[in-house]
């Protein structure tokens, strides 16, 4: 019978092992390429993107066209919508689980509510502690709608009525304001202006529960991504590329590159991870860019 | 025998420089003018052969290495620090020692060409100013009592962080705190209100001062510090909006009111109340243009006005320019607006379905190709649309 030389064996094993840990993110492939809506109009500076468990769809705020698109996971365009022309600029959005939207129209500065069955549209100012807050990105954590405040660079939690009820900073002196954040399994986890520091948040009592720093020089940090192996997905606007990084704040890949064909990166704005895709959206392509294995 | 080696060995290390150098170079060169006042180490010892080949040598001035890596040899503690500086004086970073120093000798220190302020003012030009009230070592021309010359922590070259440089000579008194109702003035900026070169009154306060301070009504401000930027927006109203564009500069939380990040909030050295000119300024946070700057051949000529192009407080257009792709070149390159490759809604790039702009050929903030094209001009920039050509 056949025997292995024993080192040959140890060097393939550890070669598995290998590409076992930094696999995923290495082996990723452009599976779609989205940069056009349902009636085939191009997309043209879009700057937000939700994905929906509910219905498995995500959303895009198609920003310089005024409009919102949905699509399914696949990439397939489903709907286009503008309100019958009401909306301007949406920036960013989510879909609670009664199936209302909430749009962040940046030209108003509001919160804009959005009840497709009972055809209501209604634009919120927002305030937290008697300061008006300039909304940023929003997301959805139980019943709280959260909303990151660009004035104060604070994530504040707005309850049913959007009464602010809480605000997150991080008890710690240097900290220098929120430019993203994502909620995973009640915590809040934020990407801090300028440094690419994130960290992680109790959302119930604010308490700061992880601190992340890059071990690499960062240009401009503007989204970032986490995955269940515990790697950060920093997505860098000037430097178009993707760090991915672990815990230590080491650096195990660089992904992608700038330029214009689908899969490259011109103006890139935010990240999105599900189920084993990674999502970019390039406000400077006009494109959402799915990858997967 | 052991005697005549050692005399052999005495005589070679002896007979190198001084026969190589004091007997044969200066038989042409004149040795005078080569040791004319401080004189560089190797060439008062005679040690021409140090740095020059005496034959040949594939470098100007028979040099047996070129610049910076021939002075490297001797100066090996600069070359380990500029590994690690954060900030590299231009000249040093091109290697470029001789555009600062002499090489053999100097009637100034440290072989510096000229005195420090007619060598440093021949770059910093802008710096040249005649003050009213100058600095006193600015006004002597001791620009490197205050700035390091090869390389720094911060980007202005000042060889103290923080105040800690101005109290090496000014004292820290009680009468100094009461002036500035602190108790402590350490913890204080003083370049952000004190020009440090010179200035039109006692105190080089910088000229621009911001009505509440000019009329004395601190709490104005101060009562309300809290509130960070809408501090600000309450006697601004119509800057608030100013942040109501898809891309914004306000930046919550980096500073407890972020327009203080680039706003002096008392006196400042322009009507906008700059902490600095906008090319340094920016490049606090931007500091990765600098690097592409210096990475490239062709550069926009007004690349240091930022403002030019790009919008302080916010802009809808990537990169926060006042305008789209095309509209903020076309402000001044009229002629191109009117008569180039077709550009605009209806001009779709074939790679990703956008609208063709200037932007889409051009990046204004530095290439390697003539016309700061991304590209290639001759084929490679086309071909990337014009497959067929």
């Amino acid at each position: 019978m056949f025997r292995m030389p024993q080192k040959l064996l140890i060097f393939i094993l550890s070669i598995l092992c290998l590409s076992i840990h930094l696999g995923w993110a290495s082996s990723l492939k452009l599976t779609v390429s989205i940069s056009k809506g349902p009636e085939g109009k191009n997309l043209y500076q879009p700057l937000g993107m939700f994905f929906d468990p509910y219905n498995q769809r995500f959303y895009v705020a198609d920003t310089g066209n005024n409009r919102l698109l949905s699509f399914s996971l696949n990439g397939t365009p489903l709907k286009s919508f503008d309100a019958g022309g009401q909306l301007k600029g949406p920036y960013s959005l989510v879909r609670d689980s009664k199936g209302k939207i909430w749009v962040v129209e940046r030209p108003f500065n509001s919160l804009t509510e959005i009840d497709l069955k009972a055809h209501r549209f209604e634009r919120h100012q927002l305030s937290c502690a008697g300061h008006p807050v300039l909304v940023d990105r929003i997301a959805f954590w139980q019943d709280y709608l959260l909303v990151l405040d660009r004035a104060s660079g604070m994530v504040l939690l707005y309850d049913k009525d959007l009464s602010c009820v809480k605000s997150l900073r991080p008890d710690i002196e240097d900290f220098k304001g929120f430019f993203d954040f994502k909620v995973k399994n009640d915590r809040l986890w934020g990407l801090e202006n300028i440094t690419g520091r994130i960290l992680a948040l109790d959302l119930k009592s604010g308490k700061i529960l992880d601190i992340v720093r890059p071990k690499f020089l960062v240009s401009l940090p503007v989204s970032f991504e986490l995955d269940e192996k515990g790697n950060f997905y920093l997505l860098d606007r000037y430097q178009k590329v993707v760090f991915v990084f672990d815990k230590s704040g080491t650096l195990k890949h660089r992904l992608f590159k700038r330029g214009y064909l689908p899969g490259e990166l011109n103006y890139p704005w935010q990240l999105l991870l599900l189920s084993g895709k990674l999502l970019v959206l390039d406000e400077g392509n006009g494109r959402i860019d799915i990858w997967g294995h | 025998m052991i005697v005549a080696i050692f005399c052999l060995i005495i005589y070679s290390l002896w007979a190198g420089p001084v026969l190589g150098a004091k007997k044969d170079c200066f038989q042409c060169h004149s040795r005078r003018a080569l040791l004319k006042g401080n004189a560089h180490p190797p060439v008062a010892r005679g040690e021409c052969l140090k740095c020059h080949l005496p034959h040949v040598s594939r470098y100007p001035k028979l040099l047996t290495q070129e610049s910076p890596e021939l002075c490297f040899t001797c100066h090996k503690k600069l070359s380990d620090r500029l590994q690690k500086a954060p900030f590299i004086h231009g000249p040093v970073a091109k290697g470029a020692c001789r555009r600062c120093h002499e090489a053999h000798a100097s009637s100034q220190k440290n072989l510096l060409k000229k005195g420090p302020k007619t060598l440093c003012f021949s770059c910093h030009k802008e710096a040249n100013i005649k003050y009213a009230r100058p600095h006193a070592p600015f006004a002597k021309g001791r620009c490197l009592s205050c700035h390091e010359a090869h390389y720094a922590d911060n980007r202005l070259f000042l060889k103290k962080k923080d105040s800690s440089l101005c109290f090496s000579c000014h004292q820290n008194t009680e009468a100094l705190a009461r002036i500035h109702k602190v108790k402590n003035v350490k913890g204080l900026d003083c370049l952000s209100c004190h020009n440090p070169h010179g200035g039109p009154q006692k105190g080089l306060l910088r000229s621009f001062k911001h009505p509440p301070y000019a009329q004395g009504k601190c709490q104005t401000c101060h009562q309300n510090l809290k509130a960070g930027p809408d501090m600000c927006f309450k006697c601004h109203p119509k800057t608030r909006s100013d942040f109501y564009h898809q891309h914004n500069h306000l930046l919550g939380g980096y500073e407890d009111n972020a327009c203080l990040i680039c706003h002096a909030p008392h006196v400042a050295s322009n009507k906008e109340f700059l902490r600095d000119k906008p090319r340094r300024l920016c490049q606090r946070c931007h500091a990765e243009t600098a690097k592409q700057r210096a990475e490239s051949l062709y550069i926009h000529p007004k690349w240091k006005e930022c403002l030019a192009c790009h919008l302080a407080h916010g802009s809808d257009s990537p990169s926060m320019l006042n305008g789209d792709g095309n509209s903020v070149c076309v402000r001044c390159h009229e002629t191109q607006g009117k008569f180039t490759h077709p550009v605009g809604e209806k001009v779709r790039d074939p790679r990703n379905g956008q609208p063709i702009t200037c932007v889409t050929c051009h990046n204004p903030m530095g290439t390697n190709f003539k016309y700061n094209l991304r590209l290639s001009g001759e084929a490679s920039l086309c071909l990337e649309c014009h497959k067929n050509y």
